[in-house]
């Protein structure tokens, strides 16, 4: 038991949207196949790996006061993105694993975090986790965690802040070995975060003519990123990490992707590029770190 | 529409109401002074005979266009994302959809990019939620809301506030408007007792009290040249463009921003926090 794969899961609502599937309301031409197609190949590997659970870190259920954990058996809902409400208005129905999401909770606080545990049965789930969840697993027939973001980026330095998700990152670790599970991450961000400040075609959100990313420089910034991970260069890329923010705007900010690293003991095993695009300008990418292959012994981290 | 003779204007007040939802939530007796007096101003606006207030919420955030909401059911139970631990509130708005249209337009003529919101489920920030439970208790004025883009500049929004007062002084209904913000916004970041709240930082109490003594003596043009370090060193809610806001209602109204007067001060939760009223 343990992690078995690691995905790295961006969250544009576009990506549902362009799918089409029965549980968003909007319909759509299609739009950003790249992107989605990459998405598909994830959840072949998913069914593939048959995990108990995923795990998923979202910068858009922002907390204040410490680092949070969904901790209710049942969430439904609807949930209507407040940015994109035209795109995404999908209805939910998830399963939590809250033991795994107690024993997360446990492993925080032994860590020296601050934790809570959400328990309010009419909490409207955020789209970054409805969104990398249901590419990844549109099913929805395994049970979920979810983790906020901790707004600590936003309050003290980039240092200090990627050090708590590192922390979190080793209580997860540690979690889901006590609770015997077989685990699939998720880190649902973004890369370069620069974005469109008008839609380019209202009147067609997946007119594709106009879609691109927003600079060359946050395209060579991705690339730069991408390739480290390609590399399994990971010690380097947790290295670069507060410049790309700088200069790129970049959603790792968050500390999505570094929580799922740390989970994952900083592997340097290379990733795999499933495919990269730009969503209103940003920079995604949908890459994956298959633990089941490489880990010592047979055993996942 | 002001005028010469003596029919008062359409926009009866402005005010400025904190959004957290301790306010509603806790039963602290230090956040007492700010719910009472938020819940008298409400009465007060009654009084008035204000029958629509407009709220404009730093927690109601767009970032690629300008979001009025239009929707027919704007109702349902609310979780605070951060305060989740709280619990539940409840909120229903009877929204003006006329008035929300003749908004949306009157920003689409101004050059904002503008959407009328109107979706079943589309999420209401807490701020807006707690201003109105405040506000208006069980009473149910017509209300629509206006969002605060991220991306906006403190002249974009003081822009939008002439629209905004533009439209208000050309209807017929007695209208307030709270812009739903708080001052200074350095929040504690670890568990606190709520007992023992107050003010994070001193350099943050020196500038909320030197910004509301600017505001009940009518120095708005010093407070213009004190943003960028109140947004420094305080880290004043969303560059205090609430501010902006109120400077642009009068300017559109055609009135002159009256003197505030400061109902409450306090802390929630390491921030500063005002109930404000400009009577108009």
């Amino acid at each position: 038991m343990g992690i078995v794969a690691g995905f790295l899961a961006p969250h544009p609502p576009h990506l549902v949207y362009g799918e089409n599937p029965p549980q968003n309301e909007p319909k759509s031409r299609g739009g950003w196949e790249m992107l989605r197609w990459a998405y598909e190949r994830c959840r072949d590997k998913v069914r593939a790996l048959a995990p108990d659970v995923i795990l998923v870190h979202s910068p858009h259920w922002q907390t204040v006061v410490g680092h949070h954990v969904l901790c209710v058996p049942r969430l439904q809902g609807r949930s209507v993105d407040p940015i994109f409400p035209h795109l995404f208005r999908y209805t939910y129905d998830m399963q939590v694993d809250t033991h795994l999401a107690n024993t997360i909770f446990e492993e925080g606080i032994a860590e020296g975090l601050t934790m809570s545990r959400m328990t309010q049965p009419k909490f409207r789930v955020d789209y970054g986790t409805l969104v990398s969840l249901h590419m990844l697993n549109p099913n929805w027939d395994i049970p979920v965690v979810g983790l906020s973001a901790n707004n600590s980026p936003y309050y003290y330095d980039d240092k200090i802040a990627q050090d708590e998700m590192t922390r979190l990152g080793a209580a997860t670790r540690r979690a889901i070995h006590k609770s015997g599970r077989r685990a699939i991450l998720a880190a649902s961000n973004t890369l370069s975060h620069f974005h469109f400040s008008r839609e380019p075609n209202p009147d067609l959100p997946e007119d594709m003519s106009r879609e691109h990313i927003h600079s060359q420089a946050q395209y060579e910034w991705d690339m730069r990123v991408i390739q480290l991970m390609r590399e399994g260069r990971t010690r380097e890329l947790l290295d670069i990490l507060p410049t790309f923010m700088r200069e790129a705007f970049a959603e790792v900010k968050a500390g999505s992707l570094t929580w799922m690293l740390s989970a994952m003991d900083f592997p340097e095993i290379p990733a795999t590029l499933h495919g990269y695009g730009s969503v209103i300008g940003t920079g995604n990418a949908v890459m994956e770190w298959d633990l089941s292959q490489y880990a010592t012994g047979g055993s996942p981290i | 529409m002001t005028s010469h003779n003596t029919r008062p204007s359409s926009l009866r007040a402005i005010c400025m109401l904190p959004g957290m939802p301790h306010l509603l939530l806790s039963d602290q007796p230090q956040y007492q002074a700010l719910v009472r007096s938020a819940q008298a101003l409400g009465q007060d606006l009654i009084q008035r005979g204000v029958q629509r207030i407009v709220y404009f919420s730093t927690q109601w955030l767009a970032v690629l266009d300008q979001l009025v909401q239009g929707g027919s059911e704007v109702r349902g139970i609310h979780v605070d994302p951060s305060w989740h631990e709280m619990g539940e509130i409840p909120f229903d708005f009877q929204i003006d959809r006329p008035f929300a249209e003749t908004v949306a337009r009157e920003f689409t003529l101004g050059g904002q990019t503008t959407k009328l919101i109107d979706y079943c489920d589309f999420p209401i920030d807490t701020g807006t939620i707690v201003a109105d439970r405040l506000l208006q208790g069980s009473s149910r004025a017509w209300t629509t809301m206006v969002a605060c883009n991220v991306y906006s500049s403190f002249e974009d929004t003081r822009s939008l506030g002439q629209m905004l007062g533009k439209c208000i002084a050309g209807d017929p209904r007695p209208t307030a408007v709270c812009c739903v913000a708080g001052l200074s916004g350095h929040m504690f970041t670890t568990p606190i007792q709520l007992t023992e709240d107050t003010i994070r930082l001193e350099q943050d109490d020196t500038w909320n009290r030197r910004i509301i003594g600017l505001l009940e003596k009518g120095k708005h043009a010093e407070i213009l040249g004190l943003l960028d370090g109140f947004a420094q060193e305080a880290r004043s809610d969303m560059g205090f463009k609430a501010f902006a806001l109120c400077l642009g209602l009068a300017d559109g109204a055609g009135i002159p921003l009256p003197q505030a007067r400061c109902h409450a001060y306090g802390p929630i939760y390491g921030t500063g926090a005002a109930v404000l009223s400009f009577l108009c």
